[in-house]
């Protein structure tokens, strides 16, 4: 007969483990890397046929621009490269005054509307004194909004001017020349700067295709809220069908204590591996909250709806058929890890990185936390019958 | 064998009829493929402030008309949150795209014609003084305006160019084509139901493209070689004048083939393309009000009241609904029809600005390879799993139901993802998700079947028990995902929550019952 951890003396033990790997996993998770999906910054990922070492890659380019992160993996003679470098501060800062812009020009419309329809009415009737002042404060709003935009251009053209040489001339009365100019202004510099950023890296590897991905800071930040709240919204819906399914509080407390604890020690890993956190991460999250459903629920009712041999044994009998499931579900993710990790697909690596750190983290949850609870539940229900 | 006996079970042939019917489903749409693996373009776009979800709508509406109407096929339109708005192009050429960006932001151009000349055109209208007033209903007849105001110097060439032209109609057109000739086939002239001849429609037509030396030349033509050959001798003629040949597609093989020979332009258009929409003022008068070929998208008659020589900055343009319609359809008409106007004298203007990012582009091969490589980690995921599962089991007989099952799942998710949205990297990583959770239940169900047999309980008991852990697990794991489903912001990886859902649903009611089908069959019943 096997060994019965269930059957050890001091068994409630066991729930130290889980308890200690959740400590620990807090310290890390603000150690978390988030990818620039997430951060804001520009992505290029390319193939070469050039055999640099990494750390030659990752100085020379990190040499042109500061803090870049480099990865590289190769395939049969084929080297992908996967080059992130943080937000141009340039364009950042001139974006902000393009969203200004737009918004005080339609204030400016609004003016120049009064004024005309004022016209109008003087037109018809020159003396109207109503339309006479209407005018006047509506003349004065309008070359206020005007002026306004014009110090806004003057302060992108001052951000632009490391990515465009300024020998910009305009009208500074036409607002809506204006308007126009900062918006082909800022998109000109885009270009500029994308061009910049490849002919670069083409001075340092030599490469053919490639792929641009750039993502500004406002929206990489709204990325990371709206991460935060999906696992937080999936999480309590969980939870809450979980306790519509057991009924009763304890049972159902271990469930959602196994997933939960599934999830931290999973961020905690992230931190401590540095397996970066982007927006494709949340699916492998998700995907924990599920697989850590499975083989809770499975010791759950086996240990205490059925009625063969003693608790302890059932819930070594689940052990097995639990340890077989997370087995498969890793060999399935870790064949996509070393996939993803040898061709260099980020997404892969991400999603199936979180999910197998997790999916380790499940055995030590399910087996010494929720387990025991388990058992231990049962047998003070025993004995209370 | 009893293969027979297992095809018919009613848990099984359920799978098969499905699977079949995809399969064929498959065949004949074909699958769609995200820009990760098919290669192309994501243009993101920021609003310059946050909409509401109607807004938004509009918007993607709005984005998705123009730029479909520009010839760009296979153009997806998705809104991010309530600020941003990604166009996806299945292109990395860098003039596809400037072009796609060139649409999105710029305007069309109006101009409105009255008798010849131009009275208006769209730099004339103040920009954010068209407003379109709900429509008004009294004693049953429903009206409709759109008001704006005109610039001080157009009001004066406006009143000058009206002037005396009571009830014509002044001829509204967005991006009207220049340098361009008609050749309509004679056949799809007249028009029996207003009375029209083809000559009278011809007239009609030429009154709509008279414009100064912009005219628009429409002719006439019949197969016959006299009529083919004035064609060619006009086009050889006018060649320097004319650039672009809208053309009846039903013309004349060796007339287009010479179109082209002499380096025009050559758009066909369909005959309802080809075909205005007429409208009849008076007994003996009828007007063309639409014509979405030249770019004429209404043609309201002038009130006499602005027709008299007298400047105004305010104009407004209005109608009344046909008042054969019911009460509801001409609040419709009226509606659509003051929105279709505004937006044509804005030039077909988003509501509010936009600022146009750095596209994200995915070579072709590049994408080739990620999909070669997704694939292989599909296969390699399921070889793996099915090998580690007959180890543990020691039972050859498994490998069969295992692949079946697998796979057939994975068949229904690729099948029903790719026909109705796009499979893409979120999507395979959901799949392999679900070759996870679908061997998990797999093993379950082998466990209580296999391991329990011993305890002389009837099969049928023991699938029960492992069935209920299974839709217990299906139903959590939809319920986690549904939050990532319904994301409008997250849209790259909903593929993902898509998969996993299906492969859920799927799998607790089609392919995990076939399976305890199988292994009940040949282990227990």
């Amino acid at each position: 007969m096997a060994i019965n951890i269930y059957d050890y003396k001091h068994y409630k033990l066991f729930l130290l483990i889980p308890l200690a790997l959740l400590f620990i996993s807090l310290y890390f998770i603000p150690k978390i890397q988030l990818d620039s999906s997430l951060t804001g910054g520009v992505n290029v990922q390319l193939t070469t046929n050039s055999t640099q070492s990494i750390r030659n890659l990752s100085a020379a380019i990190g040499s042109v621009f500061l803090d870049t992160r480099v990865e590289r993996s190769s395939l049969s003679g084929v080297t992908s490269l996967s080059v992130t470098i943080p937000t141009n501060s340039s364009l950042n800062a001139a974006s902000q005054k393009l969203q200004e812009i737009f918004s005080i020009y339609s204030n400016y419309s609004r003016e120049r509307l009064r004024v005309v329809s004022y016209q109008g009415v003087l037109l018809k009737e020159p003396n109207n004194i109503t339309a006479k002042n209407g005018l006047a404060a509506a003349s004065a709003n309008e070359t206020k909004w005007v002026a306004l935009i014009n110090s806004k251009l003057i302060s992108e053209i001052a951000d632009l001017k490391p990515l465009i040489a300024n020998n910009t001339s305009y009208n500074a009365s036409d607002a809506a020349g204006m308007q126009k100019l900062a918006r082909n202004l800022y998109a000109n510099a885009s270009s500029i700067y994308e061009v910049h950023v490849i002919n670069v890296l083409k001075g340092i590897v030599s490469f053919t295709t490639y792929s641009y991905n750039d993502v500004t800071p406002t929206l990489g930040s709204f990325f990371l809220t709206e991460v935060t709240n999906i696992i937080i919204v999936a999480f309590v819906l969980v939870a809450i069908t979980v306790f519509v399914i057991f009924r009763t509080p304890v049972p159902a407390f271990a469930v959602v204590y196994g997933a939960a604890n599934d999830i931290v020690i999973a961020l905690g890993a992230m931190g401590a591996f540095h397996i970066p956190l982007g927006v494709v991460s949340v699916g492998g999250l998700l995907m924990l909250i599920g697989y850590s459903m499975d083989t809770d629920i499975l010791s759950a009712i086996r240990v205490l709806r059925r009625s063969e041999g003693t608790a302890g044994e059932r819930a070594m009998a689940t052990f097995r058929t639990g340890i077989t499931m997370t087995a498969a579900a890793m060999i399935s993710f870790a064949t996509l890890f070393a996939i993803a990790y040898i061709t260099f697909i980020p997404e892969y690596i991400q999603i199936s990185g979180v999910v197998l750190v997790g999916l380790v983290a499940d055995i030590i949850t399910t087996w010494f936390g929720n387990a025991v609870i388990i058992v231990w539940y049962k047998r003070r229900h025993e004995h209370a019958h | 064998m009893h293969i027979k006996r297992y095809i018919t079970d009613r848990r099984i042939y359920p799978l098969i009829m499905i699977v079949v019917a995809l399969a064929l489903l498959d065949l004949y749409y074909g699958l769609h493929l995200g820009i990760e693996f098919a290669g192309g373009t994501q243009i993101p776009i920021t609003l310059v402030h946050g909409v509401n979800a109607t807004e938004m709508q509009q918007l993607i509406s709005i984005i998705d008309q123009r730029v479909s109407t520009f010839g760009l096929k296979q153009v997806t339109v998705e809104g991010i949150g309530n600020s941003e708005i990604y166009v996806i192009v299945p292109t990395v050429s860098e003039a596809e795209i400037n072009k796609t960006i060139s649409i999105i932001e710029s305007q069309g151009a109006f101009m409105g014609i009255v008798n010849g000349r131009e009275a208006i055109n769209g730099s004339n209208i103040l920009s954010g003084s068209i407003g379109a007033a709900p429509p008004q209903s009294i004693n049953n007849t429903v009206s409709w305006a759109v008001s704006f105001y005109i610039t001080q110097s157009a009001a004066q060439n406006f009143a000058r160019v009206v002037f005396g032209q009571a009830n014509q109609p002044l001829y509204m057109f967005l991006d009207r084509p220049s340098d361009a000739v008609v050749l309509i086939n004679e056949s799809v002239l007249g028009n029996t139901t207003l009375g029209l001849t083809p000559g009278d429609a011809l007239s009609t037509m030429q009154k709509v493209l008279a414009f100064g030396n912009q005219t628009i030349q429409v002719i006439s033509v019949t197969n016959t070689n006299t009529s083919i050959n004035s064609v060619r001798a006009f086009l050889s003629a006018n060649r320097a004048k004319y650039k672009t040949v809208l053309a009846s597609y039903n013309l004349n093989a060796s007339l287009l083939a010479f179109i082209k020979q002499e380096n025009y332009t050559l758009k066909l258009e369909s005959n309802s393309n080809m075909t205005p929409s007429y409208f009849k003022i008076s007994i003996n008068t009828t007007v063309i009000d639409s014509w979405p070929m030249v770019g004429l998208l209404s043609a309201p008659l002038l009130n006499p009241s602005v027709t008299n020589g007298s400047i105004a900055n305010s104009y407004q343009i209005s109608g009344i609904a046909p008042a054969s319609l019911p009460k509801a359809a001409m609040l419709a008409y009226a509606q659509n029809q003051s929105k279709t106007i505004a937006s044509v004298l804005s030039g077909g203007a988003l509501p509010l600005s936009v600022i146009v990012g750095t596209p994200t582009k995915t070579s072709p091969t590049l994408g080739k390879g990620f999909l070669d490589i997704s694939v292989y980690g599909l296969v390699l995921a399921v070889v793996f799993v099915s090998i580690f599962i007959i180890v543990i089991y020691r039972r050859l007989f498994l490998i069969t139901p295992i692949l079946l099952t697998t796979i057939m799942e994975l068949f229904i998710i690729i099948s029903v993802i790719g026909l109705i949205g796009t499979i893409d990297v979120a999507a395979v990583a959901g799949m392999i998700a679900v070759v996870g959770t679908g061997v998990d239940a797999q093993i379950i169900i082998t466990d209580e079947v296999l391991v329990k047999r011993e305890l002389q309980t009837s099969t049928r008991t023991l699938l029960g028990h492992a069935f209920y852990i299974i839709w217990a697990d299906a139903a959590l794991l939809t319920i986690a995902m549904l939050p990532l489903l319904f994301s409008t912001s997250l849209v790259d990886i909903t593929g993902f929550a898509e998969a996993t859902i299906i492969g859920a649903l799927m799998g607790a009611f089609l392919t995990r019952p076939a399976y305890g089908a199988i292994i009940a069959r040949h282990y227990g019943e």
